[in-house]
C-alpha cells in the first residue's frame, strides 16, 4: 500500500514500536542517527527506500530526539518530518486515506476540491501566517472550509508537525545503552547548528523590542511576519549587511535561505529600490510588540533608540564631571 | 445646618438602599437557571456600595439564588470559560477547560448619529451635563463622564446588527445551528449571542480573533476571492458566489450603484464616473451579479481593492472584539438585572418582535419619584413619559427605577 510511505501513521507506529531491542539491525539504528542529524543541518530526512526501515528509523530517531531534550532540536526535527512528508502528501492520490489516518475530518467535494470544518481550519492554519490563509480570504460553506489538494497537504503538515512535536517532548529516562554513542554526536552536531547562526554582533543600546525579537528568533521560536519585518528593517537601518540579517534568521527552525534572502533583499531597498524603515512605535504598539523601557521616552521610532541614549550618556557624564 | 453636599449624599444614599431592596425583592421571587455546569463557573458581582466581589463560585442554582436574593447586587456576571477550580484567584490556578463563544453587539460601538441627540456627558468637577460632543465642560474641566440613554433607534439598530451577525455568518457561513445560539438582551442598548457547541469551545484566542476578523471583513482581500484578469478580462465573485466572495460582488454592485457622487468621483475619477453614470442607465452595472468586472477599461485590480476596502465593509458585520477574543471574560449573568437601567438580561426567542422596552422589564406596580433637572421622552412598555423638569411623578416602577438607576430622579422627601 502507497500510504506505507508515511512512518508517522499511528498504525504504523504502533506495530513497529514493540519490536525487541535486540531484533533491531545495527543499518536501522545508523539511518535513525542519519534521521536527526540530517535533520539538524538540512531541515528534512530522506526515508529509506524500504518502509519498515523508514519507520523504525523514524520511531528511534523520535526516542533520540527527545532524550536529549533540547527546545531548538525538537522544534527543527519535527518541522524536518513534517517538511519531508508535505513533499509527498502535495502530489498524494490517497490524501483522504492519509488525513483520516492521522485524524484530520477532510472530505472531497469535487475532484481536486476539498473541505474541512471551520474548527479544525482554525486550529490547523493558526501557525501560518500568511494573508492567503486568513479566514477571511478563505470560501466557507456552511461550516466547511474550502481546499485544494496541495492546501489540505499544507495542513496535514501542521497536523504532522504539532503531533511529532508534542510526542519527542515526553520525558525519557532511560534511554537505551546503545543509543547512547549516538546521542553525543548529535549533540556535537547541535552545538555546531546554534554556533554558526548569528555570528554577526551589533553593539549595545538596542531597543527592548528588538532584543526581545531577536532573542525569540535564536531561540528557535516561529516569529511572526511583523516581527520579522520589524527587525530586519531595523538591523539594515543600523548598518547591518544583508548577510549578517540573514544568519539571524538561520536559527529559525522554518530557515528556507532562498525566501529569507529575497525579503532581506527587498526590505533593504536592494530589488525594490525602496528601503524600508522600521515601524513606528506607534505601530509596535498596535502589534502588540512594544517593550518599553526608560530609554524610550520621547522616541517615536525604534531606530531613534541609540542616538538618544547615547545623547543621554554624554549629558549625565559631563554632568556628574561637573558635580565632581 | 446640613450643607448641599450632605443632601446629595444622603439622597444618593437613599436610592441604592431603595434599588438594592428592589432588587433583592426580584431574586426573592425569581428562579435563575444560570449557566450550563455552574459548578465550573467564575462568578463576579458589583454592588451597590460599588465594592467588587470576583471569584465566587456556587455549587449548584439553589446557592447562586440565595447569595442573589441576600445581597440584590447592582451587576452580575458569570464567566463564559469553564474552570477547573473557578474559585481561586488567579488565573494560572483555575484551570481553564474551555469557553462559550460570544459576540457582543452594543449601540455603544456602531457609531450611530442619534448618540449625539441623546447622550451626554456629565462634569465630574461641577456637575453640569454637557452635549456629547464636548471635550470639556463649561466649567473649563475635562474630566467628562459619559452618560448615555436608550432610544429606539440605537435599540433597532443593534438589534438590525444582531440578525445580521446571526443569519449571515452564524447560521449561513459558520454553519452554526440555531439550537446552538442563544441570544440576551444585554440589559441596555444591545445583545449578547451566546454559541454553545463543544467544538468551538476549545479555541483558543487567535482562532477567535479570526472569527471576529471574518465578521467584521479585517483584511479581507478580494484577489483571495476570485478577483482576476483572465486573458485581459477582468474577472470576479459573483453575487451567489458562497460566503465573502458572494458578498463581495453584491457590495460592489450596491456601492456602484447607490453611492453618492462625490464619494464615486474621488475614487473613480471624472471620467470613470460618467461611464458609471452610463453603464447604470443600460443595466450594464448588474454583469457584476454574474462576475464579470470588466465595466471600465484599465482600472487596475488594486483600484478595485481599494472600492472594496471603501464601500464594502459596509456589509461586514459588527462585534466588539475583545469580548469575543478574550477566552476568560465575565459577561451578565442571564436573567440577572442590570444596574444602570434596572431591565433584565432576558432570553430572546424571536428577535423580530423582540421589544427591550416591554420584554425586559421586572417590575410591577407603581412607585413616586422626583426628577431632577430634564428629562426628555422616554417609552418604556407601550407609554410615553415625559418631559420631565425638576418635577415630582408617580410612575411604573420599571420606569421609575429606570430613572432612578440612571441617576435622572430621586426619591421624594417623605
Amino acid at each position: 500500500m502507497t500510504l506505507f510511505k508515511y512512518p508517522f501513521l499511528p498504525k504504523l507506529v504502533e506495530k513497529y514500536s514493540g519490536i525487541p531491542i535486540s531484533e533491531l539491525s545495527a543499518r536501522e539504528i545508523n539511518l535513525a542517527k542519519e534521521r536527526v542529524i540530517e535533520s539538524i543541518r538540512r531541515g528534512v530526512v530522506s526515508y529509506p527506500s524500504d518502509y519498515e526501515e523508514n519507520v523504525v528509523s523514524y520511531i528511534l530517531a523520535m526516542i533520540i530526539v527527545a532524550s536529549i531534550g533540547d527546545q531548538y532540536l525538537r522544534r527543527r526535527y519535527s518541522l524536518a518530518e513534517a517538511k519531508t512528508a508535505y513533499r509527498y502528501l502535495k502530489d498524494e492520490e490517497d490524501i483522504l486515506e492519509v488525513a483520516r489516518e492521522i485524524g484530520v475530518d477532510v472530505k472531497e467535494r469535487n475532484r481536486g476540491s476539498f473541505t474541512i470544518p471551520l474548527w479544525e481550519y482554525l486550529k490547523l492554519s493558526k501557525t501560518i501566517r500568511d494573508e492567503r490563509w486568513k479566514l477571511v480570504n478563505r470560501t466557507l460553506i456552511n461550516g466547511n472550509v474550502l481546499l485544494s489538494r496541495r492546501e489540505v497537504a499544507r495542513l496535514l503538515m501542521e497536523k504532522i508537525r504539532s503531533e511529532i512535536e508534542e510526542r519527542v517532548s515526553v520525558k525519557v529516562e532511560n534511554i537505551p545503552s546503545f543509543l547512547e554513542n549516538w546521542v553525543s554526536e548529535i549533540k556535537l552536531e547541535l552545538e555546531k547548528r546554534k554556533k554558526s547562526e548569528f555570528k554577526g554582533r551589533i553593539g549595545g543600546r538596542i531597543p527592548p523590542c528588538m532584543i526581545r525579537i531577536m532573542e525569540r528568533i535564536k531561540s528557535g521560536e516561529n516569529v511572526s511576519h511583523q516581527e520579522r519585518f520589524a527587525i530586519t528593517s531595523y538591523l539594515i537601518g543600523r548598518g547591518k549587511s544583508v548577510e549578517e540579517v540573514i544568519s539571524l534568521f538561520s536559527s529559525s527552525p522554518d530557515f528556507d535561505e532562498k525566501k529569507t534572502r529575497y525579503q532581506v533583499l527587498h526590505i533593504s531597498g536592494e530589488i525594490s529600490g525602496k528601503r524600508y524603515s522600521p515601524p513606528s512605535c506607534d505601530k509596535m504598539r498596535t502589534f502588540g510588540l512594544c517593550y518599553m523601557d526608560e530609554g524610550c521616552k520621547g522616541i517615536r521610532n525604534p531606530l531613534q533608540y541609540r542616538g538618544v541614549k547615547i545623547d543621554r550618556e554624554r549629558r549625565s557624564k559631563k554632568q556628574s564631571k561637573r558635580e565632581g | 445646618m446640613i450643607g448641599r453636599e450632605e443632601v446629595k449624599n444622603s439622597q444618593r444614599e437613599r436610592v441604592k438602599s431603595f434599588l438594592r431592596a428592589i432588587f433583592k425583592s426580584y431574586y426573592s421571587n425569581t428562579s435563575i437557571d444560570g449557566p450550563m455546569e455552574i459548578e465550573r463557573r467564575e462568578f463576579a458581582f458589583l454592588t451597590f456600595d460599588e465594592i467588587m466581589k470576583r471569584h465566587i463560585s456556587f455549587r449548584d442554582r439553589d446557592e447562586m439564588n440565595s447569595f442573589l436574593a441576600r445581597e440584590g447586587p447592582m451587576h452580575s456576571y458569570y464567566s463564559t470559560a469553564y474552570y477547573l477550580y473557578p474559585w481561586e484567584s488567579e488565573m494560572e490556578r483555575k484551570g481553564w477547560l474551555k469557553a462559550e463563544v460570544v459576540f457582543d453587539i452594543d449601540a455603544d460601538h456602531l457609531e450611530l448619529e442619534c448618540k449625539y441627540h441623546h447622550d451626554s456627558k456629565t462634569c465630574k468637577e461641577c456637575g453640569r451635563e454637557n452635549p456629547y460632543s464636548a471635550e470639556r465642560c463649561t466649567c473649563g474641566s475635562k474630566s467628562l463622564v459619559e452618560k448615555v440613554r436608550i432610544c429606539d433607534n440605537c435599540l433597532n439598530k443593534a438589534k438590525e446588527e444582531t440578525i445580521k451577525l446571526i443569519e449571515e455568518f452564524l447560521l449561513n457561513d459558520f454553519g452554526i445551528e440555531k439550537r446552538e445560539i442563544e441570544v440576551y438582551f444585554s440589559g441596555r442598548r444591545g445583545y449578547h449571542v451566546h454559541v454553545i457547541k463543544e467544538e468551538l469551545m476549545s479555541l483558543g484566542s487567535e482562532e477567535r480573533r479570526e472569527i471576529v476578523d471574518y465578521i467584521t471583513a479585517r483584511g479581507l482581500n478580494p484577489k483571495y476571492h476570485g478577483l482576476r484578469v483572465e486573458n485581459n478580462v477582468l474577472v470576479g465573485p459573483k453575487a451567489s458566489d458562497p460566503g465573502w466572495s458572494g458578498r463581495i460582488s453584491r457590495l460592489v454592485w450596491k456601492f456602484l450603484k447607490n453611492s453618492k457622487e462625490e464619494d464615486l468621483k474621488k475614487i473613480l475619477g471624472k471620467k470613470r464616473f460618467e461611464i458609471l453614470l452610463k453603464l447604470r442607465e443600460s443595466g450594464r452595472i448588474d454583469r457584476i451579479l454574474d462576475g464579470f468586472w470588466d465595466l471600465f477599461t484599465g482600472l487596475s485590480i488594486d483600484k478595485w481593492c481599494e472600492i472594496v476596502r471603501t464601500g464594502g465593509i459596509k456589509l461586514a458585520g459588527k462585534t466588539d472584539e475583545p469580548v469575543t477574543t478574550d477566552v476568560k471574560r465575565l459577561i451578565r449573568l442571564p436573567e440577572s438585572l442590570h444596574g444602570g437601567t434596572g431591565f433584565r438580561v432576558v432570553r430572546v426567542e424571536d428577535l423580530d418582535k423582540f421589544d427591550p422596552l416591554k420584554d425586559a422589564l421586572a417590575f410591577q406596580g407603581e412607585t413616586e419619584v422626583y426628577v431632577k433637572g430634564r428629562v426628555s421622552e422616554f417609552r418604556i412598555g407601550e407609554e410615553i413619559f415625559g418631559p420631565y423638569e425638576d418635577v415630582e411623578v408617580e410612575l411604573p416602577t420599571s420606569a421609575a427605577v429606570f430613572l432612578l438607576a440612571r441617576g435622572d430622579a430621586v426619591l421624594p422627601r417623605f
